[in-house]
């Protein structure tokens, strides 16, 4: 009777968390669309919502609707799914590389993404063009990362890091070089706005283009999670427990990729949320993936959705949210870290 | 009956052969240790029997089947295996550990079942760890992980055990207590065993049958009464052994 209740109480504690979440994330998407330079009364906001959902008619302010559905609205849904996005691929990529300090980036995409904005930046110089150059540049990174560890005798996790911290490299020399020629007046500087992450481009085009990737690989991590618990433990143990390591891997690390490309692709670098995310839940909830994947999922939106409505508010300009991710990410990890280990 | 039969295996690690037509045959609920000198392919055998490694050639028959012809999921529900080393990265709590030896048995996209954590509960009360359940798996002593290990092997369900030296890093009392809940398990649930040891006296007291390996190639293999002399030892280990009988016991030590 006792066992039984205790798996009950860890799977009902499970539930629960998830329902708080989920309702968290509700309350922070409201209050972020009122939120900003341009205050709307959090009623107005709730109004202006069931005024368009339910075509009322109610005699409300055009301009509302616009700022609210146009301007921060596709900017919020997309910070939430980047940050949920990010954090899961974070702790997948621990999982899988059997080590807590990896991050999404691990594979060359940060290199690979910022090459190909600069390279958007300097020949076309529209949104557009620098998002799809930059998501082609991450992919090609990650394949050539995978090309790359393949060519060692053996094709082991080591091997794959390895990789993707020589083609990361490379591929930040030549950002370098992009950089170096860049007209220092005009291009430099849009290049390293790039780099340091935004939000501040992203319109109904964006949201639209990335929603329906990032809702399928969410859906299909969480659908591996278990399996992950398998692959943490290494490959040799997984085969002993009848998984096929080598196919399980390039799924995972495919379906990550993607996600993280996307994301890369429409809001420049975003440092330490795919790893500080993951640390905060594994440090409350434990480590275990079943659990550990869909709390991480919905506490890295709210997280970097509270960052992200900082960086909107907190100066007059903007200040770009890889910034901020560093700066909160750091400190928290580090006390992660220490009671950790105590 | 014959539960394992290993026909003209050939295995090397880049240039280092290891085996060359090597064969075996294992009786079913038989406790087999293999014992010989590092290096010579004690470890390598049992990854095979696994399929962790690859054969360049020959067959490994579990049960009349092939197991080439076996998926990792198949050969997963019958064999399981204990690894020597195991590097403990997050800190599992040694109930969700022992769990994921119910992987086999649980569908892709799934996660475990009730009755999945009721084997692992079991298994657990079985073997005296129940007071480990919630314990963080980093947490327990070299003893206790052998243990746990073990656990998840059983709770894997399968009629082979294959241990890599059960008894490594542990202490003398450890030692006693990994081979008799070794011989235990064996008994209670008919198993086949094969384990790999270092010490002579725990193969000789612990094995229905002993290998005795050199360089790939076999020794000697047979009842340990038959295998554990001084010749056979002097020939693989290149000492020389003195084999005392004493109070019902025998005692093998290496004479300087």
């Amino acid at each position: 009777m006792v066992k039984q209740l205790s798996t009950q109480k860890s799977k009902k504690a499970f539930y629960l968390t998830i329902f708080f979440l989920i309702i968290l994330n509700i309350l922070i998407f409201l209050f972020s669309l009122s939120f900003g330079r341009y205050n709307i009364p959090f009623l107005t906001t709730f109004k202006v919502i069931l005024n368009k959902i339910f075509n009322l008619n109610m005699n409300l302010d055009k301009n509302l609707e616009i700022v609210i559905f146009n301007i921060r609205l596709p900017r919020i849904i997309v910070v939430m799914f980047v940050g949920s996005v990010l954090s899961q691929c974070g702790v997948s990529f621990q999982g899988i590389f059997n080590n807590p300090l990896v991050s999404p980036y691990i594979l060359g995409i940060s290199g690979g993404a910022g090459f190909g904005a600069a390279l958007g930046i300097l020949y076309f110089n529209n949104f557009f063009y620098v998002s799809i150059l930059s998501f082609l540049f991450s992919i090609i990174s990650v394949l050539l990362t995978i090309f790359v560890s393949r060519t060692g005798k053996i094709a082991s996790s080591i091997n794959l890091v390895l990789s993707g911290f020589i083609i990361g490299n490379l591929f930040t020399s030549l950002l370098s070089l992009l950089k170096y020629y860049a007209d220092p007046f005009s291009k430099l500087p849009t290049i390293d706005f790039w780099l340091m992450g935004s939000f501040n481009s992203i319109t109904r085009k964006e949201m639209l283009y990335t929603l329906p990737i990032f809702i399928i690989g969410t859906i299909l991590l969480i659908l591996l999670r278990w399996k992950l618990n398998i692959l943490s433990l290494g490959d040799d143990e997984a085969i002993v427990l009848g998984e096929n390591p080598k196919i399980l891997k390039l799924i995972i690390i495919s379906i990550c990729s993607l996600l993280t490309a996307i994301s890369v692709s429409i809001s420049g670098i975003i440092g330490w949320v795919g790893l500080a995310v993951p640390h905060i839940v594994r440090f409350i909830f434990g480590p275990d993936y079943r659990y550990l994947l869909p709390i991480s999922a919905l506490f890295g939106s709210i997280y970097l959705l509270l960052i992200d409505n900082i960086s909107r508010t907190l100066t007059t300009s903007e200040i770009p949210v890889g910034i901020l991710t560093a700066i909160i990410g750091t400190p928290i990890f580090i006390y992660v870290l220490r009671r950790a280990s105590k | 009956m014959k539960k394992i039969i290993i026909k003209d295996l050939s295995f090397g690690y880049f240039d280092t052969e290891i085996f060359r037509n090597f064969s075996l045959e294992i009786d079913e609920g038989e406790t087999l240790t293999i014992l010989g000198p590092n290096g010579s392919g004690k470890t390598t055998l049992l990854k095979l029997i696994q399929k962790i490694i690859l054969p360049k050639s020959g067959d490994i028959i579990i049960s009349g089947k092939n197991i080439n012809d076996l998926s990792n999921k198949a050969l997963s529900k019958s064999t399981s295996f204990v690894p020597q080393i195991h590097k403990q990265t997050f800190p599992y709590k040694v109930i969700d550990f022992v769990l994921m030896g119910r992987n086999p048995y649980i569908s892709d996209y799934s996660t475990p079942k009730e009755e999945d954590i009721e084997i692992a509960n079991k298994v657990l009360e079985e073997m005296g760890l129940y007071y480990l359940k919630d314990r963080p798996y980093t947490d327990i002593s070299g003893g206790e992980l052998r243990l746990v290990l073990i656990a998840r092997g059983i709770v894997q369900n399968t009629e082979i055990l294959l241990l890599d030296e059960p008894t490594a890093y542990l202490d003398f009392k450890n030692q006693l207590i990994v081979l008799e809940t070794i011989k235990e398990l064996k008994k209670k649930k008919k198993l086949t065993v094969i384990m790999t040891l270092h010490n002579p006296n725990e193969a000789y007291k612990y094995s229905d049958k002993i290998l005795l390996i050199k360089k790939g190639e076999v020794a000697s293999y047979g009842k340990p009464i038959d295998v554990i002399n001084c010749e056979n030892l002097k020939r693989v280990y290149s000492i020389d052994v003195e084999i005392v009988r004493y109070n019902g016991e025998t005692i093998i030590y290496a004479k300087k």
